[in-house]
């Protein structure tokens, strides 16, 4: 269930910043063509979508980081945890 | 909310269907990503239910704040876009229905006012005399022929005279134009000097002083009369060959200005004659009434 949950924000992380491709790429070319506008509204459109782009950098950064530590987690519980059981084996009893 | 001018001011050379085409992607980003948002919250629940997992609640947040944000932005671009588009179509109506009700609109006389005697291409300004004209073209339509009109501005030649736009009347051929100038000035000097030089023979009888005066005479009115008859006979020449239907800047116009001149300047010398010998009559009463009180004094 980790690993699921651990891979599933992995992929939305890559949706959200990957490289020259996430939500905003064709928006972002589009107003910063000079072609498409110009003057003191598309400047400020442009800027605000800047601002946009960085903050979803951030939260992807953030989505893989928890990625990771969920993994992590996964991990340490199934060192944790002991092997299956032989077939015939007795489970261990109470100390 | 903006107002109308202001929106306007907004899109400074922009083009709506690439802005349309931004809308659309802005729209559709910002839907991306509160699904992306729903998906991560989604992941979030999930892990929750093992293990008490909030790091990425903020995140989650930001996610979802940038998607509104970005919604927020395409409408507004959306709404300022549909604003212009709007007071462009209205402002086009305007114009239209100013044109269809009076012909030949205040609008459209306003504007050939301003184009008089030069107007604005790209910042520059462009001397010259301009009339705006009405092109209207039909091409076929959805059941029906569109007629497409448009107001093509036409430079009319020529330059501006102290008052009003004159219109050139000359050769083409500048060497041409410029030889036939100074052969009529020659020709008006010739007049005046053979009418003097004339007189100067005619008048042998005469001592030195009165003969010349004589001369000069016959110079003053004759030579200048037939000079002048030979300027206003160019004149003449030329606009009837115009009225015939000559070009204004061909040969044809010029070869009959010459004409006219010829006979102008033989009427002129004829008129001029009848002054000088009302000059002359005029002299001799000065000079008698002159020889009169001369005479009481003696």
């Amino acid at each position: 269930m980790l690993r699921d949950a651990a891979a599933q924000l992995r992929s939305i992380a890559v949706r959200v910043d990957c490289d020259g491709q996430h939500p905003l790429t064709h928006a972002l070319a589009l107003a910063r063509n000079d072609r498409t506008w110009k003057g003191g509204y598309a400047e400020n459109i442009r800027g605000a979508l800047a601002h946009q782009e960085r903050i979803l950098a951030d939260v992807a950064e953030a989505f893989r980081n928890a990625a990771n530590w969920l993994d992590q987690l996964a991990a340490e519980r199934d060192a944790a945890s002991p092997g299956p059981l032989l077939p015939g084996a007795c489970p261990p009893g109470p100390p | 909310m903006s107002t109308g001018a202001t929106v306007s001011g907004g899109f400074v050379g922009f083009d709506p269907v690439e802005v349309q085409k931004l809308v659309v992607q802005l729209r559709g980003a910002a839907e991306d990503l509160n699904n992306m948002a729903n998906q991560a919250k989604g992941s979030l629940d999930r892990a929750v239910a093992l293990i008490p997992v909030n790091t990425i609640e903020y995140d989650i947040g930001q996610l979802r704040g940038c998607a509104a944000t970005i919604g927020e932005m395409s409408a507004d671009v959306q709404r300022r876009l549909d604003k212009f588009l709007q007071e462009q179509q209205l402002k086009e109506a305007a114009e239209w229905g100013e044109r269809a009700l009076g012909g030949a609109s205040e609008a459209l006389e306003r504007e050939l006012e301003r184009l008089v005697p030069g107007r604005w291409v790209g910042g520059d300004w462009i001397p010259g005399h301009w009339v705006v004209e009405e092109r209207v073209a039909t091409r076929p339509g959805p059941g029906f022929a569109l007629l497409d009109r448009e107001m093509v501005p036409r430079e009319v030649p020529g330059r501006l005279g102290p008052k009003t736009w004159i219109k050139p009347q000359a050769v083409h051929d500048v060497p041409l134009q410029k030889a036939g100038k100074w052969l009529g000035r020659g020709m008006n000097v010739l007049d005046v000097g053979l009418a003097g030089w004339g007189e100067w023979g005619r008048r042998k009888d005469l001592s030195g002083a009165e003969r010349l005066l004589h001369a000069g005479l016959a110079g003053a009115t004759e030579g200048i009369a037939s000079a002048g008859g030979g300027y206003l006979g160019y004149g003449a020449g030329f606009a009837a060959a115009i009225a015939l239907g000559a070009s204004p800047v061909g040969a044809v116009v010029v070869v009959a200005g010459i004409g006219g001149a010829i006979v102008g300047s033989e009427v002129g010398k004829v008129a001029g004659r009848a002054v000088k010998e009302f000059g002359k009559g005029i002299g001799r009463g000065v000079a008698g009434g002159a020889k009169k009180v001369v005479g009481w004094f003696k």
